[in-house]
């Protein structure tokens, strides 16, 4: 019972089975490794780190807020809208709940005049 | 003794926290050391009265806890025809919550060993306050005093999102929680009320069965499903969740995200056995699925652009709590239809999902305090290189991110899983929409990995160190679970999420279990 298969309706997943697979993949690489150049020694200069072809330091890293940029650009108007909604004022907090409840009476009341 | 422990389980899963909540400032007067000791005391035999509880209800059923009565397990005296006192009903979705929340807290008590330095007593005097409120919300088969919970959980939690109270941020926190905890409790009160001034009952089984689903009752549906969906952090209505997520202590908020959850099973329980007989129930469905759909996409989309790294995982936190609403909302929308069988593994992938959602969110939120309780810095670009310094907290947040990004052999992938294949036969773009935002978190949580923890070392981050054992110990226990749960999830779904799932479509034997 413990290993055995789990079915999602239309299909089934078996975790051992690829992480067998990712293992022998594992392995695989290992063994490509193992016919690298024989005598390499590890030295803090062969690790150097560079960005865009100069050695990094703290400096030229990237910032969070750098990350994606270009996804921001091109989701500009979505973004500009979301943020608005994203107030921080607790009245519009109230608001949202009080739009939400609203259509929902109104959708259920609807049902419920067409049921009757 | 065990005997005794086991008759009353269900009384003592409240009684406990709410004693120890009082023992604990109290023996913190006399002497600080044998105020831990009574809280490892508490924290232990709430632990062991939870797992009695689910032990017992997933080998022998539904357990009935009648307070005041001759006989625990009698509903009501020969001589009435409906239940007049308080009663407990824990069936397997109850008993699975109550698991949850239990492992939860014991994650969290550990984590806050080292964590929390100064009002440890305060501390854990209302953290055992607000497991009062959420295991007897989880357990209570009746509706004012699921109220009742609700209130005693919202203010335990106000108190302990504002427990660094000389951070301004984190009252205003607080006090956001605070209107929006208490606007939900008013419209449940309201909506109880309604349905107490028609039917005289508050027992949930009996006014199941005495619905007549007329004008009045599906206003109370109305203000039950939004309140609930709101404290459940569901959009439109999850503004708060940031704010409160984001400036509560880290393992407070592992415990806010159960708290959550907590809501989210009171919602499934209104309208899977309170309305479960409603003709138009699938209206409510189509609501459920909606914002499931919602809360998953403006979750992750706003979590992209967050800077301050409990604000990101907040965001995530919505974004998941949508998979949840999809997967149950499908199920409840295919309830006795031809298409139940789907219903049931959308439901079974829900379900699945809140265990392993309270799972690696945790954890994240672990992470994410492990770095601010390192650094004291929470704004992603202050941080860099972090991976050197903190080995163990980075392994925990890959094995985080990779759970919540629904990576394989992960328990976030075999819960998505059920998820994307269940909903791709109702509508194969409820699956499209699944698998981006799982794509979407992804690309989240590698900027997280990029930014702190990878990239060059800071000058002022040069004293950083690995955070104490005990938090590393919190984080390496739900680890292990989040890659438990993936590698064995059939064990999981047939052993605890399947019984829950039945539980939660069975609305004739929960009211059996008391008429």
């Amino acid at each position: 019972m413990i290993l055995a298969i789990l079915e999602t309706g239309k299909g089934f997943w078996e975790p051992i089975t690829f992480l067998a697979f990712a293992l022998l993949v594992c392995l695989t690489v290992f063994i490509i490794r193992m016919f690298g150049r024989k005598g390499f020694t590890y030295s803090k200069d062969k690790a150097r780190a560079f960005f865009s072809g100069n050695l990094a330091d703290e400096n030229s890293r990237v910032k969070a807020s750098d990350y994606f940029w270009g996804f921001f650009e091109a989701m500009k108007p979505y973004y500009n809208l979301i943020m608005k909604i994203h107030t921080g004022i607790i009245n519009d907090y109230v608001l949202w709940f009080v739009i939400v409840a609203s259509l929902l009476l109104i959708a259920l009341t609807l049902g419920v005049f067409q049921w009757v | 003794m065990i005997t005794i422990l086991q008759q009353h389980s269900a009384a003592l899963l409240v009684a406990l926290p709410l004693l120890f909540a009082f023992l604990t400032p109290l023996t913190a007067k006399l002497n600080a050391k044998l105020s831990k000791l009574v809280i490892f005391i508490g924290l232990a035999l709430i632990t062991l009265t939870a797992a009695i509880v689910s032990f017992d209800v997933f080998s022998t059923g539904t357990k009935l806890y009648v307070m005041g009565a001759e006989l625990p397990s009698v509903a009501k005296p020969a001589s009435l025809t409906i239940p007049v006192r308080i009663i407990f009903e824990i069936d397997a979705f109850s008993a699975f919550m109550i698991l949850i929340a239990a492992l939860i807290a014991v994650v969290a008590c550990v984590y806050s060993l080292r964590f929390i330095k100064e009002s440890t007593s305060k501390y854990y005097s209302v953290f055992f306050l607000m497991l009062a409120g959420m295991f007897g919300l989880l357990s209570t088969g009746d509706l004012f005093n699921l109220f009742v919970f609700i209130e005693v959980l919202s203010l335990a939690s106000a108190g302990l999102i504002a427990f660094r109270h000389n951070e301004v941020e984190s009252v205003e926190a607080a006090y956001k929680y605070l209107i929006i905890s208490s606007l939900a409790s008013l419209m449940i009160l309201f909506a109880i009320g309604i349905l107490y001034g028609q039917y005289g009952l508050l027992n949930i089984a009996a006014l199941a069965k005495a619905l007549r689903f007329s004008f009045v009752d599906v206003v109370a549906l109305a203000l039950l499903v939004s309140a609930l969906a709101m404290k459940a952090g569901s959009v439109p209505m999850h503004f708060w969740v940031p704010d409160a997520y984001s400036r509560a202590p880290a393992a407070i908020t592992a415990l806010l995200v159960v708290a959550s959850q907590a809501c989210l099973y009171a919602l499934f329980r209104i309208s899977f056995t309170l309305f479960g007989a409603f003709p138009l129930i699938q209206l409510i469905a189509w609501a459920i699925i909606i914002l499931g759909l919602l809360s998953m996409f403006v979750g992750v989309t706003m979590a992209l652009p967050q800077k301050d790294i409990k604000r990101l995982m907040a965001y995530h936190a919505i974004s998941q709590t949508g998979y949840m609403l999809l997967g149950v909302g499908l199920g409840l929308l295919a309830n006795n239809s031809a298409m139940a069988p789907f219903g049931l593994k959308a439901m079974e992938g829900g379900i699945f999902h809140i265990m392993n959602h309270a799972m690696y969110k945790s954890l994240l939120f672990l992470t994410a305090g492990a770095i601010i309780y390192a650094t004291g810095k929470r704004n992603l670009d202050e941080l860099s290189g972090l991976a050197k310094k903190m080995p163990f907290t980075t392994i925990f947040f890959i094995i985080g991110a990779a759970a919540i990004a629904g990576l394989p052999p992960t328990n976030g992938f075999a819960s998505k899983l059920l998820i994307y294949e269940s909903a791709y036969m109702f509508n194969p773009l409820f699956s499209i929409i699944a698998m981006i935002v799982s794509v979407l978190t992804l690309v989240s949580f590698v900027k997280v990995f990029c930014a702190a923890f990878l990239g060059p070392e800071l000058k002022e981050l040069a004293d950083v160190k690995e955070v104490p054992k005990s938090m590393l110990l919190a984080m390496l226990l739900l680890a292990f679970f989040v890659l438990l749960f993936g590698l064995f999830p059939s064990f999981v779904v047939k052993t605890i999420v399947e019984p829950a799932a039945n539980a939660l479509l069975n609305q004739a034997a929960y009211i059996g279990a008391v008429l």
